[in-house]
């Protein structure tokens, strides 16, 4: 008797299961599908970094937006290829995947760097651009107990004692390292940079005071920010960035023409068609307008900087051409 | 008390029905992906992140904070039995733990494995629960010059691994160091010994090198039935399977002292559980009362790395609540997961989501226990891993190894690697190299460089940077004793017996 009702419960379980994947299968497909044959197969995105960073929160959260609104009949599917700077990633992408509308990826600054520096086999030329939805910023902090409140105390410093303050960023390569020689270039200062694995690193290095300063993105420094742990002397933005740090000048401000800030969006292979570029553009520019992609937005400090694929293209083009011109800074 | 009164309500948010379930799968599937060679916690995590997506944060947080701390213990299962690591945190347990097993002693190995991790990870749940803030504040005071004198420190720990000569051991070293420096310099990015393949831009992961070295070394090494490990029945009994009292009493000063190093070491961001067990290892070998016979099969070799890297497990919690800063790759791919449950973990965390920080402290003690209960439940379920034919688990464990080593970067090129190492193992075992030391030597090696530059550029150029902050000159100081202690020691025992004579 208990067998029998244990047996007839493990069936009703297994009918209800079966019953909630056909329903959740049927109204996916049927519509989108029939006006065009693509997307007919899972997508799959692919992220040149490992799991965790700040490309990896932008991919998985644009994918989780897509698939709780259904803005996608096929699920897209998160696949962290790390490695060489990203450059294994990127030409798994565009090399070997070549007009495959299946393969998507995103951009970093090591999308740009690699190929001027040699170590990535595949530009941004090698690559379809869909849009891009928004822009990272950059700050330039110190500890809250440093001496200097504020950037010109701070370069004057510099300038009456050359080699003496020391900055603390990513590795040698990095928008970080950009931002700092170009900073160093247009006030006339001497300063050390010292480069760090990660944002973590470089966050203990800014609050141990073992460097004078350094460079975060606002949503890795915004919880310290506020406890009063750090102070942001600048971000790189063209315009100030909005909400708690909406008091923080931009380096242009201050006098110092750079604006080096990091833009995210979604690419693809060369070689797919105009409506399947048409087709990813649309969705994932619904899924920019929901209110979970806004929260998402707003809580990192980013600023929504949608580029439909023309736009996107030639921004790219600016940002490969303005990497150059400091990477031959940086090289003398 | 109002610790204990956040306690309280901490507990009461993990025995929530669905919070407690998402614990057991933690704790469970941690346990599991442990004990798979080349599966570790990071690939875990990464593997049931999209699972907590449509969950609460906090049943979210306590599934991957379960998973990271059951592989930790998981870890230790394979490395007993079969000599091969699940995870590279356990790399060190194999030393004494197979040659345990070997003398028939298995059980009592997974035993004080399980008892080490647990104490360990109860500890160090204590520590967390009344000091994070406080130990937050300590933790930023590493910095570059810091870290390379704990760097220097945990080399040290070479000598205590070297085996039957001591050359080969260091030999085994130096290579270990030189593969550190294989990959983009951090610096310039110049890419050093990477013979143009963007593969060895990012260096060489150690997981492959411990894979290979142990796991299919011995694999290949075992191919005869000189490896068969017989267990009696009637050694499987309840009562046999418990550590025995002396068994604890020679442990027990390990597991707090592993646990005390390992708290601290998984606390400092990019240090880690791996580094946490061989510096524990190292120290327990330095000043048990029977370190000559360390690597033979001694219980405190197995509770010592047990113990310190389920406490780093915990100890890598505090900077990334507190500080919002990783203390290891496990815990950079929840701090990823974090921001996309729209949490932000820094100090303000603690007052704002009161529910979130406690409910998870909660979750811990009560895991521990979760894992207790496994681990003995499970002992004699593992144990009967020894009674599967030779062949059958070592085809087995090589598959796992080689999935293992493909899901590292989802790249073929590891899996190569990783056969490579495994050939390389094989001819250093025939050779009485020992491995242990090139899997320590490549794991600091790569922080080594990068402390030390980083302190040279720091100081212009001035070593004495090392010496003259107090943290980095203690732990220098140390190091040179330790170097130097064997000698000192034979030195006085040389004067006292030439006074006497």
């Amino acid at each position: 008797m208990k067998k029998n009702i244990r047996r007839m419960a493990m069936g009703m379980a297994c009918l209800f299961l079966l019953s909630t994947l056909v329903a959740c299968n049927k109204p996916a497909a049927t519509p989108e599908a029939a006006a065009s044959k693509y997307p007919e197969k899972p997508f799959e995105m692919i992220v040149p970094m490992s799991a965790g960073g700040g490309s990896d929160v932008f991919i998985r959260t644009l994918t989780k937006v897509v698939a709780d609104n259904k803005l996608s009949p096929q699920p897209m599917v998160v696949v962290n290829k790390p490695g060489g700077s990203g450059s294994i990633g990127w030409s798994y992408v565009a090399n070997d995947h070549k007009g495959n509308p299946y393969e998507l990826s995103t951009v970093s600054s090591s999308f740009y760097t690699g190929p001027l520096s040699g170590q990535s086999p595949v530009s941004y030329k090698d690559f379809t651009h869909i849009m891009a939805l928004c822009v990272d910023p950059n700050l330039l902090l110190v500890s809250a107990d440093s001496k200097y409140q504020t950037l010109q105390e701070l370069l004057a410093d510099a300038k009456a004692n050359p080699e003496k303050i020391s900055a603390a960023g990513s590795s040698g390569l990095s928008v970080d390292a950009i931002t700092f020689y170009s900073l160093q270039e247009k006030s006339g200062t001497k300063m050390k940079y010292v480069p760090f694995g990660g944002g973590g690193e470089v966050m203990t290095s800014i609050m141990g005071k073992h460097t004078t300063y350094g460079f975060l993105g606002p949503s890795e420094a915004a919880a310290q920010i506020e406890a009063g742990k750090l102070r942001a002397l600048a971000v790189t933005t063209a315009d100030r960035v909005s909400g708690e740090l909406k008091d923080v000048p931009t380096l242009k401000e201050l006098g110092y023409d750079i604006v080096m800030a990091q833009t995210r969006g979604i690419v693809a292979p060369t070689g797919i068609s105009a409506e399947q570029v048409k087709y990813l553009e649309d969705v994932f520019t619904k899924a920019a307008a929901t209110p979970e992609w806004k929260k998402f937005v707003a809580d990192n400090f980013m600023e929504e900087t949608i580029m439909n694929s023309e736009q996107f293209t030639k921004e790219s083009e600016n940002i490969s051409k303005m990497f150059e011109k400091y990477l031959s800074v940086i090289g003398k | 008390m109002e610790t204990l009164e956040n306690l309280l309500f901490g507990l009461s948010v993990a025995s929530d029905p669905i919070n407690l379930l998402y614990c057991l799968v933690g704790v469970v599937f941690g346990t599991l992906v442990g004990a798979l060679p080349g599966l570790g916690p990071a690939a875990g995590i990464a593997v049931l992140l999209p699972l907590t997506f449509g969950a609460d944060p906090i049943a979210g947080i306590i599934l991957l904070a379960g998973i990271y701390y059951g592989a930790m213990y998981g870890g230790s299962i394979t490395s007993i039995l079969i000599n091969t690591p699940g995870d590279s945190a356990a790399v060190m347990t194999t030393l004494d733990g197979y040659p345990l097993a070997k003398k028939g002693r298995a059980a009592q190995a997974l035993g004080m494995a399980a008892f080490a991790s647990i104490i360990g990870g109860t500890i160090s749940v204590i520590a967390f629960m009344f000091l994070a803030p406080a130990l937050a504040t300590f933790a930023i005071r590493f910095g570059p010059p810091e870290y390379f004198a704990l760097m220097v420190l945990g080399l040290t720990t070479i000598a205590g691994m070297t085996g039957k000569y001591p050359s080969k051991g260091f030999i085994s070293a130096l290579v270990g160091l030189f593969f550190a420096t294989v990959g983009l310099d951090l610096m310039q990015g110049i890419p050093r010994f990477t013979f143009g393949s963007m593969h060895l831009y990012e260096g060489i992961d150690f997981i492959p090198v411990a894979m290979g070295l142990f796991g299919i070394a011995e694999i290949l090494t075992c191919g005869t039935s000189e490896c068969e490990i017989k267990i009696d029945k009637k050694d499987v009994t309840w009562r046999k399977l418990l550590p025995s009292r002396e068994d604890w009493k020679f442990s027990m000063p390990h597991i707090f002292r592993g646990t005390g190093i390992g708290f601290f070491i998984g606390m400092l961001p990019g240090a880690g559980a791996t580094i946490a067990s061989f510096i524990s290892y190292g120290v327990a070998k330095k000043t048990s009362k029977r370190s000559e016979e360390f690597g033979t099969g001694v219980i405190e070799g197995v509770a010592a790395p047990e113990s310190a890297n389920n406490a780093a497990s915990i100890g890598a919690m505090v900077p990334m609540l507190t500080l919002g800063v990783p203390g290891s790759g496990s815990t950079a791919i929840m701090l990823g997961a974090l921001m996309m449950f729209g949490l932000r973990p820094g100090p303000m965390l603690f007052e704002r989501n009161p529910d979130f920080v406690w409910g998870l402290i909660g979750s811990m003690y009560i895991g521990n226990i979760f894992l207790l209960l496994l681990a003995i439940l499970a002992v004699p379920l593992f144990i009967k891993i020894l009674n599967v034919p030779r062949p059958v688990l070592n085809a087995t464990v090589m598959s796992f190894i080689l999935i293992g080593s493909y899901s590292l970067s989802n790249s073929m090129f590891d899996v190569g690697l990783t056969i490579a190492f495994g050939a390389l193992g094989f001819f250093m075992k025939k050779m009485d190299f020992p491995a242990a030391p090139m899997v320590l030597a490549l794991v600091l090696g790569a922080l080594l460089e990068t402390s030390l530059r980083q302190s040279m550029i720091i100081s212009g150029g001035n070593p004495m940077i090392f010496f003259t902050r107090p943290i980095s000159g203690s732990i220098l100081v140390i190091s040179i004793l330790a170097i130097l202690y064997p000698m000192i020691k034979k030195a006085i025992q040389h004067f006292l017996k030439s006074r006497t004579a």
